[in-house]
């Protein structure tokens, strides 16, 4: 199925220019859900250890750590919540949900009072860990790791959904334009190899008569320009 | 099917009680209110009351019927915890289905609806929920922290019902401070008296770098901080700490949790967990050849840990068993100069084959050679079950011939001194309002296969051997 040379470039930049929007679309929309879905997490990440901190304050206080761990564990059925341990006033990890043991590389930095961390856990993950202070971090901090892989998933899922889409569009796209592109030039087509095979004297196969009388009988330029060829012989241009 | 029969037939059946029956009685008689003449359903109602009455005097809502008192259980009995549920309950029936046969409490026999929670809070709750519909007495020996601690809350919010929890499996402080200690009672000593125990007696004979080796919820945590408060006790803090995930296997590796003990170089673990992990734990602990003293407390239920690990001695051929020590909150079953121990192992070889639990209960995805349970003769857990039957029956021979929830606290709290037989006096009520009626912590060692008691004096002796 071929489609006339000069069609050809057109055709070339529909594509190029479907191509860039599919990839500009997909740049863009990468960009902003990674960004949002980070954000959900992160936000959300942060309202869990708001609330334990502000809802469990008494357990905190009143050293009653069995009530405090029956919560927390309760959190770490969110998907995407890898861990959540609270620490004292005085430093000490007073529940948390590790198994089998606290990682050594947060045994070694929780005490400060940084809002979040980024943390790389040998055999577990990289995760996404806020912290809230209790009673303004004067009675210690809760601290919940998000699983980047987690969130990462779910952003390559949502963006892998988006793309798939598009690039089914695009597929369609080029296959509705090549056929289109195809309906247009073909009769060019037949029309130069009727002119070739009537006016140029050399031996060129003219198209079959049931091709050719159609074009013949069209009412638009192409009609026109083919009544014009069949002019030109029969007056013997 | 022997004696027992007629009562497990009801057990955990689900089915509707009297009072549901008197309120779809109300309910028909108001339909037929609206829909007939008043003159004649004004009669009706007066027949209603002659006769309707009787049966509605035969349960009021309080949870009991002329011929029968029904407790609510919660527990585990098909997943990780289900030999401790089970051995449980096989002690309490032991005891009620004899004290039923002899005409039981007032002429009412005394019957335990149970089901199974797969040692899950969420499951306890609905578990509860289910029992205060069907409008049991009170509940009895639930088993675990974290399904208790979520279930207080709700005794709380129905306190109106007046529904209390006896004698639950666990000794969790949830259910002995505030606010929940006044809708509980408890027959054990707490956790704390047992970590207390242990770590006094491992102090005293200079072992004092303790670790803790524990499941990685409430429970464990409760563990854990009576760990650390009986060390801060002594100046010292907790030596290092391993958890596993609620519902680990025995056939698991716990080679994570071996190697932190490894690199921490404990002189002594003390593991709160349940049967299935504290002996795989020990198993790996003594496959890397790590030689440190394990204590168990009592929830771990040591004679189901006994069991698999002197299975697995069998096939390799090592030494699992001999430097475990388990706290116990019940003297030892073996020890027939109490009457008490006497009269529980009689009734356990009476009744053995009475007072399983219903079998839809076990196996609830079917019976199979994997999964069927084969019962102990005896255990500290049949045997805690068999004082916390006894232990009721005598707070409601006490309520007379018109025993009601709403009376029961009372009744418990006027309780007082009681020997059942023990060589120690259980104490409820009093002057500071006992809500526990033992703090008594026994300690056992395992010889020949079987516990034997450690008595104070022989710590020391024992750990150096």
């Amino acid at each position: 199925m071929r489609i006339a040379r000069f069609y050809q470039k057109t055709l070339f930049g529909v594509f190029a220019l479907m191509g860039l929007i599919l990839v500009s679309t997909s740049v863009i929309y990468v960009h902003t859900v990674d960004r949002q879905l980070t954000d959900y997490f992160l936000t959300s990440s942060r309202a869990i250890a708001r609330a334990i901190a502000n809802s469990d304050s008494d357990l905190i206080i009143n050293q009653n750590y069995p009530a405090l761990q029956s919560v927390i564990d309760q959190y770490v059925e969110i998907p995407g919540v890898s861990y959540v341990y609270v620490v004292d006033g005085q430093g000490t990890i007073i529940a948390h949900t590790f198994v089998p043991g606290v990682p050594d590389e947060i045994a070694a930095d929780y005490r400060s009072e940084a809002e979040t961390y980024d943390r790389t856990l040998a055999g577990l993950g990289s995760f996404s860990e806020v912290t809230e202070g209790i009673i303004g971090g004067e009675a210690g901090r809760v601290h919940v790791g998000m699983d980047k892989g987690y969130f990462a998933l779910q952003v390559q899922t949502a963006i892998g959904k988006v793309v798939y889409l598009l690039t089914i569009i695009f597929v369609v796209s080029v296959l509705a334009t090549y056929g289109l592109m195809y309906q247009v030039s073909r009769p060019l087509h037949l029309l130069g190899r009727y002119a070739w095979h009537s006016l140029s004297g050399e031996k060129h196969a003219p198209p079959a008569p049931g091709q050719l009388e159609p074009l013949l009988e069209r009412v638009d330029e192409v009609g026109e320009l083919g009544r014009l060829i069949r002019r030109a012989k029969n007056e013997g241009v | 099917m022997r004696s027992g029969a007629p009562l497990k037939a009801a057990i955990g059946s689900g089915r509707r009680s009297i009072t549901a029956g008197a309120g779809e009685w109300g309910r028909a008689t108001l339909q037929i209110k609206l829909k007939l003449t008043p003159v004649l359903a004004l009669s009706l109602l007066a027949l209603g009351t002659l006769f309707g009455h009787p049966a509605l005097a035969q349960q009021d809502n309080s949870g009991v019927s002329q011929k029968e008192i029904r407790l609510g259980m919660s527990a585990d009995f098909s997943a990780s915890a289900r030999a401790l549920s089970i051995e449980l309950y096989r002690g309490a029936m032991a005891y009620l289905i004899q004290r039923n046969q002899a005409g039981g409490v007032n002429g009412r026999h005394i019957t335990i609806a149970a089901y199974d929670d797969r040692y899950q809070p969420d499951l306890a709750i609905r578990n509860t929920l289910r029992l205060m519909k069907e409008n049991v007495f009170a509940l009895f020996s639930y088993v675990g922290t974290p399904t208790m601690i979520r279930t207080l809350p709700l005794l709380r919010m129905r306190q109106g019902d007046h529904f209390l929890l006896f004698f639950p499996f666990t000794g969790a402080d949830a259910s002995r401070i505030p606010p929940y200690d006044a809708f509980s009672f408890n027959l054990r000593a707490s956790y704390d008296q047992e970590t207390q125990g242990l770590v006094d007696h491992f102090i005293a004979a200079r072992h004092k770098r303790i670790a803790i080796f524990y499941q990685a919820d409430a429970y464990g945590r409760t563990g854990w901080a009576g760990l650390r408060k009986a060390l801060a006790q002594h100046g010292l803090e907790i030596a290092g700490e391993a958890t596993y995930r609620r519902g680990s296997p025995f056939d698991q590796s716990y080679d994570g949790q071996v190697a932190i003990m490894q690199r921490v170089a404990p002189e002594a673990i003390i593991c709160v967990g349940t049967y299935p992990a504290c002996a795989g734990f020990v198993r790996d602990l003594r496959d890397r050849d790590v030689a440190v003293p394990v204590a168990t407390i009592s929830f771990v239920g040591s004679d189901a840990m006994l069991k698999l690990l002197a299975q697995a001695e069998q096939k390799a051929g090592k030494d699992y068993t001999s430097r475990l020590v388990s706290s116990q909150v019940v003297p030892s079953y073996q020890d027939i100069s109490l009457p008490v121990v006497r009269d529980y192992r009689a009734a356990m070889d009476r009744y053995r084959y009475d007072i399983m639990p219903p079998e839809a209960l076990l196996y609830p995805s079917g019976k199979t050679p994997e999964t069927e349970y084969t019962p102990l003769p005896y255990s500290f857990i049949s045997f805690e079950g068999y004082l916390n039957a006894r232990m009721f029956v005598a707070i409601l021979e006490r309520m007379g011939e018109s025993p009601s929830r709403a009376k029961l606290a009372p009744a418990a709290l006027a309780l007082g001194d009681i020997d059942l037989g023990l060589g120690q006096t259980f104490s409820l009520g009093g002057v500071t309002g006992r809500r526990q009626a033992s703090d008594q912590v026994y300690y056992t060692v395992i010889k020949g296969g079987q516990f034997v008691p450690l008595a104070d004096a022989e710590w020391e002796a024992w750990l150096k051997r």
